[in-house]
């Protein structure tokens, strides 16, 4: 009997502590409502990048289309740009809602904590994600972004009013960088591992990118010369500003641009006007020089003889492409086993050996960095600088120091890459990046400054090939590259029936919502860095 | 005869508020708005014909008319939506002064005078900046007829619906059309010229002559070209959202009958009480005047099944068509 009541009351008090615990409903552990300052950077860092890179959501995934490095049959081929297109919809919500809004989680806590370097880094993301919104919006939601409960519904700024704050900001997040930091990232920062010296030669880099940007506006000599003479920028491929990826399927975090491009539905063709300029086929740029970094930069899925599964558009060699904004009968036909996809070099798809096959995930890595802003970017924009005599550097030695920046580059992702079933790839060759260097500069000398600008933002342009807003941002400023036009290319079945967008629509999602955010459109508005 | 007027107003529900994404969330989850209802439901019930020889003839009349009205949402919002669909699609939402869960979406550019723009460079439409209101699909009232005749033991039934608008978006339609699969489309390379003025797509603004007056189009396409465009502008794939909206209208056979039940007499001498055996056939014919006639679509198809999301359609399953026997028996 004894021993029943002690089961029982065992059973009671177990049961007792069973249903406080049940009824504690408040407490969801599946969605806490803290987070750790180190959690939200990692997540910062990777929807910033994913939404300006070539992930499908990504503003490169519409942009590098209207750079021509590559086409896609998608509603925005043919400059047809709306405010329900994927890439703007979804990088405008990744933007706001997810990445400066853990910014300013990030600097309240870890203003909180004394966690400065936490605070210094979200000060100068988040300088950097607003003036590439400043740069493909013009006014965006600044002041008021990001505030509520206060309000839900902010007001447009001036694009040219945000410009200045983002240049304190960025003052603001060095200076954090600086002081004593209660706790400091590591293997959460996945862009610089934690290494702050390395934030601060960012941050002082993006100054330098965006005076460049305003030059045309105001002048900004002063500034420039400061930060050359200082020369705390980045200083070699290893400071790149770059997001790494794995190799791992699941959860994936291969490149989202591989994942969009190697995989199933392969949504990029490669750009005939790029692929004609790189092949030295391009009559209007850089005639008859063949770019050596072509193998890297796409992957022939066909040999030179092999029969395409549709009839092609495109075709030279083993290379299969559309045109854009072409309504030929062959532009909808299926090629996934035969187009020309991305390479190893903007996304860490295969190596183009020659060997002709139609990859599958495991043929290749996937893991190559979402590159963004990098040595030779920079390198670019001082050449860029002095060319228009806003420094006093040398233009061409400058444009060499970039190009030769290019090239290690690729080299160093050939001789990091993992080639699977391939043999690993060989390095670009001293004699044959001095042969394309020599060339390109022998033009350089002969043209007038103009010229020489078109091929310093030439070389820039191909140089970027898998990160394409820098660019769409440089062509507007500067004119060049050449770009390819539907209109007057002697083919009847290409043509846009709009002008090329000076400004990208706003989310319509955003307009739909916001009674203050009026749509704008985008052939009639322009940024306001944009004096042509 | 049943009749019923209703005047309902609710307020403060709890609601899933979709807020501008720049104010760093997606959602707030509020007490807010208020929304009116009021309506008409008539039960009629009329028995034409009944005979000393069991014959009756009786008629069931429903009739239902709602109109919902939303009255307020949280302050400083203009609409939001009911639910988040695909990024600035069709999405149905809540606005002050309309009914409950209007559809918006993109529509075609027009002038100031509400004529299409047509784009010189194809002779197709061309999308406007703003999306719009495209379609309500509360339909204006609701109506179900069931007639019952009976004899002997014989009993014939026979339900008839009719819905009277609520408008339906459906990428099914919009996919036959496109795809040029269904009778609606055949005489693909008949020339048709949309009707409308030229307009430019880059201002939005229509082009005019020397003496400043608007330029008819006279651009001739294809009927395949007026079904499928690559970059919008067409009524078919790549429409803007406005063009995929039909008007639901449907009468309807919901539910046919024929029933026998043996006489009394003829059970007692077996150990029954009662033996019926009835043929049943559901949702057996309907006719949709306002949805392209061939495509056979049934605007009763909800891609969102009943939840506030009503009048969307993501090419999904058809309606069925179902028939029983039913036999039962007492002991």
């Amino acid at each position: 009997m004894n021993k029943l009541l002690t089961i029982y009351l065992l059973a009671g008090l177990f049961l007792m502590s069973s249903c406080n615990e049940f009824f504690d409903i408040n407490d969801d552990p599946n969605n806490p409502t803290e987070a750790s300052v180190d959690l939200l950077l990692t997540n910062t860092e990777l929807t910033l990048v994913n939404s300006l890179g070539m992930s499908t959501s990504g503003l490169s995934a519409m942009l590098s289309v209207y750079m021509h490095q590559v086409t896609r049959r998608q509603g925005f081929d043919a400059y047809n740009v709306l405010g329900t297109d994927f890439p703007i919809t979804q990088s405008w919500s990744q933007f706001y809602s997810i990445a400066l809004e853990d910014m300013r989680e990030i600097k309240n806590i870890g203003t909180e904590q004394e966690a400065w370097h936490y605070v210094g880094i979200a000060q100068i993301m988040e300088a950097y994600a607003y003036s590439q919104m400043v740069d493909v919006w013009g006014n965006i939601p600044f002041l008021e972004a990001n505030t509520s409960p206060d309000t839900f519904t902010p007001v447009l700024d001036e694009g040219e009013g945000i410009y200045p704050q983002l240049f304190t900001m960025l003052d603001e997040g060095i200076a954090n960088l600086e002081k004593s930091s209660s706790l400091s990232p590591g293997s959460d920062d996945l862009i610089y591992g934690g290494n702050v010296n390395n934030w601060r030669k960012f941050a002082k880099t993006v100054k330098l990118k965006l005076y460049n940007q305003l030059r045309l506006v105001q002048d900004v000599s002063t500034e420039v010369n400061a930060l050359i003479t200082e020369g705390d920028l980045i200083g070699d491929q290893s400071e790149d500003f770059e997001l790494a990826y794995g190799q791992t399927q699941s959860p994936d975090n291969r490149n989202p641009g591989f994942i969009a491009d190697n995989l199933g539905t392969r949504i990029y063709y490669i750009s005939v006007w790029f692929y004609e300029t790189l092949t030295g086929q391009n009559e209007e740029i850089l005639d008859g020089i063949t770019d050596p970094r072509v193998p890297y930069y796409w992957y022939n899925q066909l040999s030179e003889s092999g029969t395409p599964q549709s009839p092609a558009e495109y075709r030279d060699g083993a290379f299969l492409s559309i045109f854009f904004g072409s309504t030929g009968p062959n532009q909808a036909g299926l090629q996934d086993q035969s187009q020309t996809i991305l390479g190893m070099y903007p996304v860490g798809g295969r190596f183009d050996d020659g060997g002709a096959i139609a990859p599958t995930q495991t043929d290749a890595p996937g893991d190559i960095p979402q590159r963004i802003l990098t040595h030779y970017a920079r390198l670019y924009i001082e050449a860029e600088l002095a060319i228009a005599e806003v420094t006093n550097g040398d233009p061409g030695a400058l444009l060499e120091s970039a190009m030769r920046a290019s090239f290690a580059k690729v080299n160093e992702v050939a001789a990091n890459y993992d080639a699977k079933t391939q043999d690993a790839p060989p390095q670009i060759s001293d004699e044959d990046i001095d042969t394309y260097i020599t060339a390109v500069l022998t033009r350089y000398d002969a043209g007038d400054n103009d010229e020489k600008l078109e091929i310093i933002m030439t070389q820039k342009w191909i140089a970027s090939f898998g990160f394409a807003v820098d660019a769409y941002t440089d062509y507007r400023r500067t004119g060049y590259p050449l770009i390819y036009d539907p209109n007057t290319d002697n083919l009847s079945f290409t043509n846009a029936s709009k002008n090329f967008p000076t400004i990208l629509p706003y989310s319509a999602t955003e307009v739909e919502l916001n009674p203050n955010v009026q749509q704008q459109n985008p052939t009639q508005t322009k940024v306001f860095w944009d004096a042509n | 005869m049943d009749f019923t007027y209703y005047y309902r107003e609710t307020s403060d529900q709890i609601v899933n508020v979709s807020v501008p994404e720049t104010s760093g969330f997606q959602q707030l989850v509020t007490n807010a708005g208020s929304i009116e209802n009021k309506g008409v439901e008539v039960g009629l019930n009329l028995v034409p014909i009944q005979l000393n020889n069991s014959l009756r003839w009786e008629i069931y009349t429903a009739f239902t008319r709602n109109r919902g009205k939303v009255l307020e949402i949280p302050e400083g919002l203009e609409r939001f939506n009911v639910r988040n669909l695909f990024g600035g699609g069709v999405t149905p939402v809540i606005e002050p002064g309309q009914p409950y869960g209007i559809l918006r979406g993109s529509v075609s550019a027009r002038d100031d005078e509400g004529n299409l723009l047509i784009d010189p460079s194809s002779g197709m439409l061309f999308e406007a900046l703003e999306q719009a209101k495209i379609g309500d699909p509360n339909p204006d009232f609701l109506l179900g007829v069931t007639n019952t005749i009976s004899f002997k033991g014989f009993t014939l039934r026979a339900l008839i619906d009719y819905r009277q608008g609520g408008d339906i978006y459906t990428t099914t339609v919009e996919r036959l059309l496109g795809r040029g699969v269904t009778k609606d489309t055949e005489d693909r390379d008949a020339s048709r010229i949309v009707p409308g003025f030229l307009g430019d797509p880059n201002t939005g603004l229509p082009l005019l002559d020397e003496d400043g007056n608007k330029i008819p189009n006279t651009i001739q396409v294809s009927t395949n070209d007026l079904y499928f465009q690559n970059g919008g502008g067409s009524f078919g794939i790549n429409a803007e959202d406005e063009w995929t909206v039909y008007d639901g209208t449907t009468i309807r056979l919901r539910e046919a009958s024929i029933g026998y039940t043996l006489p009394q007499s003829t059970l007692e001498n077996l150990p029954f009480g009662r033996v019926s055996i009835t043929i049943t056939g559901r949702n057996l014919w309907y006719n949709a005047p306002n949805i392209p006639k061939y495509t056979n679509f049934d605007p009763e198809v909800n891609g969102f099944g009943s939840t506030n999301t009503q009048g969307i359609e993501y090419a999904s399953a058809p309606t069925t068509r179902r028939y029983g026997i039913n036999l039962s028996v007492t002991f």
